[in-house]
């Protein structure tokens, strides 16, 4: 029996889609059997980010209504082969699903996977709802800017209405020039504010975009500082501890600009 | 009887027929099949729901609503878009030897193994039908049109669309998205687009995928059919073959 | 003099700070679900419940939410015209 785990924002564009497919093949590159379920019905994207949007024949509207079986829908990846992709429809609403049936589509992946991701769509309407339904826990992405960190504050309200105990978060795209510059907002002035755990910081890296791309998650280029980032919050994920401190001294300069924000 | 309204219902065998006046407008017609649909849904059952447009062409934005209103008040069903064919499938369905419509499904695919599709249909050829949808519009992202018959798109088709038609998909445009020829089942059916760069084909049940090293781009009009099994993109005009599983060696060259 | 240059200081030191306490201060209404609407009641309220003590200049109250440390303050700025007589003599 896994775990299921929502990925959520409130602001759309700042990461969450990125993030589910970097921690999904990093966890899978762990020996982890995962299943990342695209939940943003109408409007997806993860399965062009890992690259697998010309395998999709079925999605989860199809498992749903019952056209297909939850195995028929599933799409292995081409890379790593315990990691597999439900795709959302696109040519569907969200009103296509209800949180009763998620909470069913999410129950049983988790009986042969050890990790169920769900990829929520911006907003807190019902494809939010349907995106939590079905998990155990929930990780928040946010970006240092005021906007993004406001609609955490409201995502992480929410999720504690609905009994979420511990939601953690991943802050995104943090640009370490200008957190020591004093014109981005660093990582304590937003845990200070959020007041939840952190789970990840991930640097602004260029190696995102080409790996959009080429649908290609950069946790599978050794070089990309923002892939190690997601390989250490998928160790913590489960349950390793690995401290925030060895994530940026192990890379060098930009890091030790990093090191000084942490240290504070 | 249904006086004064321009939708005439005909049960099937496992479904319904609805007839739409040649005279009254798009409008009028989707309002008076939502009042048929209101006040007499249960008259509408059996899993397929036939509608002919007479010889009216249907945009994509009144597809969309067509099947958004069946969906809303019916739930999933097995739609089929006809033109002027109801008096032979109200034989077909009377006759009853079996050949009751094979389903053009609802979800955008049919059955990986279709049933045989009703005799006199197959033999129906592909192009040169006297009744071909035309749309001259882009399909965007999202967006779905459906077709009993061919369908020619003179526009393109983005990412995240899809075409589904139980005859040919001609696209006179780039064709980007997601195309299904013979959706019924069909395996003689083709795809053909100005520019043939899609995500997926589909013919019949093959599944065809663009090449995970996507080629270089399409320069001259190509087309996708079933070759021993596979599907198989060519030059329109040409002769050399290439499976549309691998980049092809005569991708992206000059025209000429 | 000193305002200057503590103003130079705090330009100096970047937005980041501004972010932060713009942040703060949008939150603090988030999270008291304060909207204009509820502050309006707000404002009907003690015009309501003022009236009979008070006379007002009801266009010029303004009612509105500020930061006092780590909470929340609801400030009502009410022009006061004078008080109405005999109406401390009931309590």
């Amino acid at each position: 029996m896994g775990k299921s785990i929502v990925i959520t924002s409130g602001k759309g564009g700042v990461g969450k889609t990125t993030t589910t497919a970097n921690l999904g093949m990093a966890l899978a590159q762990r020996g982890a059997r995962v299943a990342l379920v695209d939940a943003d019905i109408g409007l997806r994207n993860l399965d062009v980010l890992l690259g697998l949007e010309n395998r999709i024949v079925y999605d989860l509207v199809d498992v749903v209504e019952g056209f297909c079986r939850l195995r028929q829908a599933l799409i292995r990846d081409k890379r790593c082969e315990n990691l597999f992709l439900l795709p959302a429809a696109q040519t569907r609403d969200k009103t296509a699903v209800s949180p009763d049936q998620m909470r069913a589509l999410v129950a049983e992946l988790k009986e042969s996977f050890d990790v169920v991701l769900i990829d929520s769509p911006a907003g807190i309407e019902q494809g939010f709802q349907n995106a939590v339904a079905g998990a155990d826990e929930a990780v928040v992405v946010t970006t240092p800017e005021v906007s993004a960190v406001r609609d955490a504050d409201r995502i992480i309200g929410l999720l504690e209405a609905q009994e979420f105990h511990a939601p953690r978060l991943v802050i995104n795209r943090i640009r370490p020039a200008m957190v020591s510059r004093g014109d981005m907002m660093d990582i304590n002035d937003i845990l200070e504010i959020l007041a939840i755990d952190l789970v990840g910081v991930v640097p602004e890296d260029e190696h995102i975009v080409v790996s959009t791309n080429r649908g290609e998650p950069a946790v599978l280029q050794n070089s990309s500082l923002a892939g190690r980032a997601y390989r250490n919050i998928a160790a913590r994920l489960m349950g390793e501890d690995v401290p925030f401190l060895d994530l940026q001294s192990a890379n060098g300069g930009l890091l030790g600009r990093l090191r000084r924000i942490f240290g504070g | 009887m249904q006086a004064q309204t321009c939708v005439r219902r005909h049960p099937l065998r496992d479904g319904t027929l609805v007839e739409f006046d040649a005279a009254a407008s798009f409008d009028e017609l989707l309002a008076a099949l939502a009042r048929l649909l209101d006040e007499e849904a249960h008259a509408f059952a059996g899993p397929n729901l036939i509608i002919d447009v007479g010889s009216r062409v249907l945009g994509t934005d009144q597809l969309l609503d067509l099947e958004a209103l069946i969906r809303r008040e019916l739930g999933p069903r097995v739609l089929q878009i006809v033109n002027g064919e109801a008096d032979d499938i109200l034989r077909e369905d009377g006759a009853g030897d079996g050949g009751a419509p094979a389903s053009l499904r609802d979800g955008g695919f049919p059955p990986a193994a279709p049933a045989e599709p009703a005799a006199g249909r197959r033999d129906r050829p592909a192009v040169g039908r006297s009744e071909a949808v035309i749309l001259r519009r882009t399909v965007r992202s999202g967006q779905r049109v459906t077709c009993d018959g061919s369908i020619v798109i003179i526009g393109d088709v983005n990412p995240g669309a899809e075409v589904i038609a139980t005859g040919d998909v001609v696209v006179l445009g780039s064709l980007r998205g997601m195309a299904h020829a013979g959706a019924r089942g069909r395996i003689d059916a083709q795809v053909i687009a100005l520019r043939l760069e899609p995500v997926q084909i589909r013919i019949g049940p093959c599944i065809g995928r663009r090449p995970d090293q996507p080629p270089g781009r399409s320069l001259r009009p190509e087309v996708a059919r079933v070759l021993d099994g596979t599907i198989v993109v060519e030059p329109l005009a040409g002769r050399r073959r290439r499976p549309a599983r691998e980049p092809g060696s005569d991708r992206g060259e000059p025209i000429g | 003099m000193f305002s200057l240059l503590g103003g130079l200081r705090r330009r100096q030191a970047g937005s980041k700070d501004v972010a932060r306490e713009r942040l703060r201060v949008v939150l603090m209404h988030d999270r008291a679900g304060a909207n204009p609407e509820l502050l309006e009641q707000v404002r009907d309220a003690l015009v309501q419940s003022l009236s009979p003590l008070v006379d007002m200049d009801r266009r010029g109250i303004q009612v509105d939410l500020r930061r006092q440390g780590q909470s929340l303050a609801l400030v009502a700025s009410i022009p006061v015209r004078g008080f109405k007589r005999g109406a401390g003599g009931r309590g």
